[in-house]
């Protein structure tokens, strides 16, 4: 029941990769919990629903989990006071915070006590396993220093502001490189707009015109070299992926 | 009359001192004249007697001589000066006065050359027989007295003068310390701060009760506040949560095999929610942006490179979009401030701008410097919108008929007018050319550090 299914090397999002990830959810919203666990269940997750969160405290003694979904307000107690005696009592396991609350201060409270990401509802069920993905590899050993990346044919080397395809420089934009960068970085995997918007833009709000779609087009127009494939793969509804 | 100038402490606290210091120095001065008058009606009256004793039963010339004789023989000299003359001829004297005085009462000083006397009264009496008899009294027993009646009158009234005007002044630092306390508590609270207290000094004096009063008024404002948040983030959460359920459901729906003919409908569906729910995140934003937290965590940073950066990291969406972008010039300009805030305010502005101008439109964003503040203008040179329209576009929801086609939720400018308050800036709409039509300018000005 180790996280290893989610090693970054597998080459594309095949849906059998979270056959063996274990999710639990501590929602006391049954109706939202019902949602997510027939969404999750879809996409092959093996899930359990929790919303009393003194039961989640003794059903994490009995079962391992891989990632747990946490609501922040939960009936008799905070969802961060809940966190905070899991990550007392020595468990480890990635948390991401669901929440209605989309306030910075409280975001950055959430994430100071220990969860992996924070996510604001509503949500799409494309974006929730994109972040659960991201957290799981985030917690997998990472490869060397982040300083030059590389997928495919693409090499960046951020600290020196440089990027080839296939052996050619490519002139990028400062933002136009961070956005690369990150894409190569999760080579394999969907990154959604939301978590392309936080990652690059550093944004914790959603802006009203297609910033991302403007960006992505623009790294594809300058990654073009004749006759070689579109590295980028638009997921559609979803996101992106650098295809590797 | 005008009594409006009173309105202002200092100036009722300088037209007193004035009147006071008028009044007291005209008392000193009544003071000083009754004083030398009461004197001089007492010299006078004794050189009447003195006269009246000289001349009884009208004696000849001789035997006044022999009368002053015996009487300045009598007494040591220098109290009552005695001149007996007959046509320049002296026939009896004490005193040797270097002129001629008038004849009746006249006020002496020490320039008739008599020594010893610095003031005095003289009267001058011509007899039938033609003889000038001359009595002089002096009303100054002591030298230079009157140079010391002037000093301790000017320290007596002096003393009163500066106790006065020191209480008045002690007593408008007092009031206007305790005005100057009110005034920036209140100051506090308009910037978001809802548990400024005013300082109470002094709890059974009127002052500090009634700064207890003032802060028991903030005590139950701040209750109320706490309580309407606690609402809006239960609305929050009770609107949004069941929202998204319905999101969630539609999105079940929509993966299904059967609701492929329903494509469309449904995606309209999911998009309505959505407009819904990205409706909710501004109000939040707006109230959190209004509760002024995010104040604990502002920074020193320039808002030249900070606009410069945000507005280049979206360069190519407005270019996609089919305006062009104008950037600079960029002069530095440190503020403090939320960065995360202020890029999305910047983000909202220049959205807003694309949003709502036709393609082709120029659109610039520039950072200045103009006497202590720091200057951010996003213009373009679309429609604009009119000074009549201005307080409507800044009020929440308030779209302009003018924009309900363009996409948004009518809380773009509402939300940056209150980050723009929570910085300590003021939020201005202007028409870019200067004249209706000529586009819209938005300038932030926020104070530099």
């Amino acid at each position: 029941m180790s996280p290893q299914s989610a090693a970054p090397q597998s080459a594309t999002e095949a849906p059998d990769r979270s056959k063996d990830l274990a999710v639990l959810i501590v929602e006391d919203d049954a109706a939202l919990a019902t949602i997510l666990r027939t969404q999750l269940s879809d996409r092959g997750y093996r899930v359990d629903t929790l919303a009393d969160p003194r039961a989640a405290l003794s059903g994490l003694a009995k079962t391992r989990y891989d990632v747990i979904l946490l609501d922040r307000m939960l009936p008799g107690m905070d969802g961060v006071e809940l966190l905070r005696r899991f990550r007392g009592e020595g468990i480890e396991t990635p948390v991401i915070l669901l929440t209605a609350l989309g306030r910075t201060p409280e975001r950055v409270e959430g994430l100071d006590s220990g969860a992996d990401d924070y996510v604001v509802k509503p949500f799409e069920i494309d974006e929730l396993d994109a972040r659960i993905r991201a957290v799981l590899r985030r917690r997998a050993p990472s490869e060397s220093d982040n300083s030059t990346l590389s997928a495919g044919d693409v090499v960046v080397s951020i600290l020196h502001h440089r990027v080839t395809r296939a052996g050619v420089a490519i002139d990028l934009q400062k933002t136009e490189l961070r956005l690369l960068a990150e894409l190569v970085r999760e080579a394999g995997n969907v990154l959604t707009r939301p978590m392309l918007l936080e990652r690059v833009w550093g944004y914790d709000f959603t802006p009203t015109t297609n910033i991302v779609e403007a960006y992505i087009l623009r790294l594809r127009q300058r990654l073009q070299i004749p006759g070689m494939p579109d590295p980028i793969v638009t997921v559609r509804g979803v996101g992106y992926m650098f295809r590797p | 009359l005008n009594f409006s100038v009173f309105r202002s402490l200092r100036a009722i606290s300088i037209a007193f001192i004035v009147m006071l210091s008028i009044a007291t120095v005209c008392t000193g001065v009544a003071v000083y004249i009754g004083l030398v008058k009461a004197i001089d009606g007492a010299v006078d009256r004794r050189l009447q007697s003195e006269r009246w004793e000289l001349l009884q039963r009208d004696p000849d010339a001789r035997e006044l001589a022999r009368r002053i004789k015996s009487e300045t023989g009598l007494r040591d000299s220098g109290d009552i000066g005695y001149l007996l003359e007959h046509r320049g001829q002296i026939l009896a004297q004490n005193i040797r006065p270097n002129r001629r005085l008038p004849v009746g009462i006249s006020t002496v000083g020490s320039n008739i050359g008599v020594p010893g006397l610095t003031r005095g009264r003289a009267l001058v009496t011509e007899r039938p027989d033609g003889t000038t008899l001359t009595l002089i009294i002096e009303s100054e027993p002591i030298d230079s007295h009157d140079a010391h009646r002037t000093i301790i009158l000017s320290a007596g009234f002096g003393t009163i003068l500066v106790l006065v005007v020191v209480g008045v002044l002690a007593l408008g630092l007092a009031v206007r310390h305790n005005i100057a306390a009110l005034r920036g508590t209140a100051e506090t609270i308009f910037e978001g701060d809802l548990s400024a207290r005013v300082p109470v000094v002094g709890q059974n004096s009127s002052f500090g009760r009634q700064a207890e009063a003032f802060n028991r008024m903030l005590d139950r404002i701040e209750d109320l506040m706490e309580s309407l948040r606690g609402v809006s983030n239960d609305i929050a959460h009770d609107l949004r949560t069941p929202l998204a359920r319905l999101r969630g459901k539609l999105g079940v729906i929509l993966d299904k095999p059967e609701a492929a003919p329903l494509q469309a409908e449904l995606a309209e569906a999911m998009a309505e929610s959505d407009d819904l729910l990205a409706m909710f995140g501004a109000i939040l934003r707006i109230a959190e942006v209004e509760g002024g937290e995010a104040r604990a965590q502002f920074e020193p940073l320039d808002l030249a490179e900070l606009a410069k950066e945000t507005a280049q990291s979206i360069d190519a969406m407005v270019t996609d979009s089919g305006r062009t972008m104008r950037l600079g010039p960029w002069h530095a300009a440190p503020v403090q401030g939320d960065r995360r805030l202020l890029v999305q305010l910047i983000v909202n502005l220049v959205e807003n701008a694309v949003n709502h101008t036709p393609a082709g439109t120029t659109i610039s964003v520039s950072v200045e410097r103009r006497d202590r503040n720091a200057l951010l203008i996003v213009a373009d040179d679309g429609p604009g919108i009119s000074e009549a329209d201005r307080a409507l576009a800044l009020r929440r929801f308030g779209r302009l008929d003018a924009s309900r086609h363009f996409p948004g939720h009518g809380l773009g400018l509402p939300l940056v007018d209150a980050m723009v308050r929570l910085h300590r800036g003021q939020l201005a709409l202007a028409h870019a050319g200067g004249h209706a039509g000529s586009g819209l300018l938005v300038s932030v000005c926020l104070p530099l550090e």
